[in-house]
């Protein structure tokens, strides 16, 4: 289980996108730490409050395609449900062999125009140069965002 | 020269090949379209390496290819053009972007500038007021479900029955507006949901609705069959399928990723899954495909008419269609069949163009009857400071680019990068000390799309005439323009 709140991230510079890293102890973590890294672009975590919890189930064949559905989730939530996670607590251990799913329970709240400033259009995260490394005890991921 | 381990060497003027022999996956040549400041302009960036991943695609015919405006994207090169054989070659959502069929259209009004400058400022406002512009913009254009579904399958028919263009304007459009064989069937709920309510919406980073005027003419008689001249006010639109297409390649590639695996495709980068044009998985992606490039056609459309409106309200005159028409609009994300001559016998492929422009010569078959005798227009828009570029078709795209030709200016720095450069509001009074009127809904836009952050579209466009991929007809220049 996993479930991030620090600034685990960075933003890189990547022609008209952005390429974003992240890490943690495990490979949820990470991903906890991208998903804020992912939402902290669009709108400021600071702005986001836990009012609600939405649970979201994402399938893939493999760890690099569950890891980029759940990211994609976020973004559609985002701008399609009009949704905003702020925290992330990830369930279900993506590296399992048997494993297809990746489940989660978010927190936050419905977008309200009013407090929330939505500032880029993040069309999806792509599979161009993503990497999952681990070293040390620190598992990275890294992908590039379509802007 | 090397860049990284592939080895670029320069086999004549404008043009830079990355031998098949760099890379033994390579199953053919690279080949950019450069000249030296675009070249030093890459920055050493991976775009070479992306045309070089393109080549080590099954069913390639011909190099890959990538226009002077390259620069890099994921997956393909934005500016890469490849085109696979019919019945041997693949279908890359990756090759067309999520943004499918994003393009650009430009209509031509009965306005000079001596008219619309002293109501520029007005004009602007209004045109901010009336299209959504900017994150999740919504609203412009209800339509009912069923009708949402009419627009997927029709395209710029639906517009001209409901009166939003003409009959001509439908003509003057790639592929008339509509390509045939879309299949809502193809296109999940969730790319429904997305895309539904933002028909008619600009969106947000380097979209853009700009009144411009026609600066100077250098093929009068090109122009004249355009209906452009110097001193006319002209509108220029840049968007595409919005939500929409973005779900749909999100969709689909999970799809293509197995269908790789399936198909024995070996993927150099995931964002390049592709599956055989003949197969199930190829033929679903290419009818969702269609949906998506049929909506972002009725999108630009509606920006089309909205502006029609304001402009004609704020001249204070009456409605003139006659006088507000499409000059064209073409794609620039995209993938399509199309019959192209290889080692001098005719071929169908399906050429991608991912950040390129069609670009066909005089008395091609698909022109419209009024441009049969001097070839398609070109839209090049450029930044927001300096020009954008009508161009057009040369005979020598047929042989050298399958019919391309580039997109635009093509970006030189990062976003986060032009956000150092100049604030938002510095770059809104930097270009209104010129004479350019900017509204944009977000200031960090305006920072991160200021001119200085796009390579110099003068040298995109020297380089394509150079190569003879198309010919300069005018260039435009901004007045002013709205952002998201």
């Amino acid at each position: 289980m996993s479930d991030a709140l620090a600034t685990s991230y960075r933003i890189e510079d990547h022609s008209g996108d952005f390429k974003l890293e992240a890490w943690g102890r495990d490979c949820l973590e990470a991903l906890a730490s991208a998903s804020q890294g992912l939402v902290q672009q669009i709108v400021s975590l600071d702005q986001i409050e836990e009012r609600e919890q939405l649970p979201v189930t994402v399938r893939g064949d493999d760890q690099a395609e569950r890891l980029i559905a759940f990211l994609n989730e976020l973004l559609y939530l985002v701008y399609t449900r009009h949704w905003l996670p702020r925290r992330v607590k990830l369930l279900r251990q993506c590296s399992q062999k048997d494993c297809t799913e990746l489940e989660a329970v978010l927190t936050g709240e419905p977008l309200d125009a009013a407090r929330h400033e939505v500032k880029y259009d993040i069309k999806a995260v792509t599979y161009h140069n993503f990497q999952i490394r681990e070293e040390g005890g620190i598992t990275t991921l890294e992908f590039v965002c379509d802007l | 020269m090397k860049s990284g381990a592939l080895t670029i060497e320069q086999i004549g003027p404008f043009r830079y090949r990355i031998p098949r022999s760099s890379r033994p996956d390579m199953n053919t040549d690279g080949m950019m379209f450069l000249n030296d400041a675009l070249l030093a302009a890459m920055h050493g960036d991976e775009s070479p390496a992306q045309v070089a991943n393109v080549a080590t695609l099954p069913g390639i015919v011909g190099n890959s290819l990538a226009m002077p405006d390259m620069h890099w994207g994921y997956g393909f090169p934005i500016g890469g053009v490849a085109a696979f054989d019919a019945q041997n070659g693949v279908i890359s959502p990756g090759g067309v972007g999520y943004d499918i069929n994003c393009g650009v259209s430009l209509t031509r009004t009965a306005f000079t500038l001596a008219e619309v400058k002293p109501r520029l400022s007005k004009l602007i406002d209004r045109m901010f007021e009336h299209i959504p512009t900017g994150v999740g913009s919504h609203g412009a254009l209800k339509v009912t479900k069923p009708e949402f579904e009419h627009v997927l399958t029709s395209g710029a028919r639906w517009a001209v029955e409901r009166g939003m263009a003409s009959e001509e304007d439908r003509l003057h459009m790639e592929e008339e507006g509509c390509l045939d064989g879309a299949d809502p069937h193809q296109v999940s709920e969730r790319a429904r949901e997305r895309g539904f309510d933002q028909l008619g919406t600009l969106g947000a980073g380097n979209h853009f609705v700009e009144v411009q005027v026609v600066k100077k003419v250098f093929d009068e008689k090109t122009a004249a069959a355009f209906g452009l001249f110097e001193g006319q006010i002209c509108i220029m639109v840049h968007s595409g399928s919005r939500g929409f297409g973005y779900q749909i390649c999100t969709d689909y590639l999970p799809v293509m990723n197995k269908a790789a695996d399936k198909y024995g495709i070996a993927l150099v980068d995931r964002q390049l899954a592709c599956a055989p044009l003949t197969s199930e998985e190829g033929k679903n992606y290419l009818a969702a495909m269609k949906c998506a490039a049929n909506f972002a056609w009725v999108n630009r459309l509606t920006m089309h008419h909205h502006a029609r409106h304001v402009l004609t309200d704020v001249m204070d005159t009456r409605e003139e269609r006659g006088a507000y028409r499409l000059v064209y609009d073409v794609c620039h994300n995209i993938a399509k069949f199309e019959e192209h001559k290889v080692d001098g016998k005719p071929r169908r492929v399906c050429v991608h163009r991912k950040g390129a422009t069609r670009s066909l010569p005089p008395n091609h078959p698909l022109l419209p009857p009024a441009y049969r005798h001097v070839g398609q227009p070109v839209l090049i828009p450029g930044d927001m400071g300096r020009a954008s570029w009508v161009m057009v078709g040369d005979e020598n795209a047929l042989t050298e680019s399958f019919g391309s030709a580039p997109h635009g200016a093509g970006r030189l720095l990062s976003r986060h990068a032009g956000a150092k450069l100049m604030r938002g509001e510095e770059v809104r009074q930097m270009l209104a000390r010129r004479g350019i009127i900017v509204q944009a809904r977000s200031k960090a836009t305006l920072a991160e799309e200021q001119p200085d952050v796009y390579k110099n579209v003068d040298e995109v466009v020297n380089v394509a005439a150079g190569v003879g991929l198309a010919k300069p007809v005018a260039r435009l220049e901004p007045l002013g323009g709205i952002k998201g």
